[in-house]
């Protein structure tokens, strides 16, 4: 009988650096720690999954530095770029889910989308992962 | 016990959270288990994440010694349990 595992499942709201980041390293030390883990992106959280955009992500007006700046900081802490973060998140086996209301309103196709998506889902998948007993979910 | 030799050091020194965690468990997993790795970290955070992530994973903090100042080096032995 396979034992089951804890689980984290982060939804990713915002399109921003400083709304991804936390997503991608919590997901990412989660596995580290042997749990499952998924992020769910939605809304501007898909800005990361969408091939045309990921690569235009900017820090929030609130956290106060210009994304160069950022990029700059976070390469002296050691810190992958948001891409590669999502990437590493993937390889480290953390579940990427892409949120299917979104991709209907902006009109997205599974080809618009950065391979490493696992699956498209909705609301009620989102729900239902996130209702198991041993699924610690988290919004951000 | 101090004379615990590790197989491989991790130098994650001036990296943030979550790299040395993870550069850790990466490490890990490439020993046997019973061997020991070496990890050297300048983020203060790294010793109460490290102690979690083995209590989670089931690893042996063998030893946590700080080292120097300005910055401080945090320096861990971790054995490979399972």
């Amino acid at each position: 009988m396979a034992e089951e595992k804890n689980r984290l499942v982060v939804v990713a709201s915002r399109g921003t650096a400083d709304g991804l980041y936390p997503a991608l390293i919590l997901a990412t030390t989660a596995v580290a720690q042997g749990k499952e883990a998924a992020v769910y992106f939605t809304f501007g959280g898909m800005k990361l999954l969408t091939k045309q955009l990921a690569q235009t992500i900017n820090p929030s007006v609130d956290l106060g530095v210009s994304r160069e700046q950022l990029e700059q900081l976070l390469s002296k802490g050691g810190m992958p770029s948001l891409l590669d973060m999502l990437k590493m998140a993937k390889q480290n086996g953390v579940k990427i889910y892409a949120c299917s209301p979104t991709m209907s309103l902006f009109g997205l196709r599974k080809e618009d989308l950065v391979d490493v998506v696992d699956d498209i889902i909705g609301a009620s998948t989102f729900l239902e992962i996130a209702s198991d007993p041993k699924t610690l979910a988290l919004f951000i | 016990m101090a004379m615990v030799k590790p197989v491989l050091t991790v130098d994650v020194k001036g990296e943030m959270c979550p790299m040395p965690v993870l550069k850790t468990r990466q490490a890990i997993q490439q020993v046997k288990v019973g061997e020991v790795i070496e990890v050297v970290a300048t983020d203060p955070a790294s010793q109460p994440d490290l102690e979690s992530w083995a209590r989670k994973t089931g690893n042996r903090i063998v030893l946590v010694e700080t080292v120097g100042s300005n910055p401080v080096v945090y320096r861990f032995l971790i054995e490979r349990v399972k």
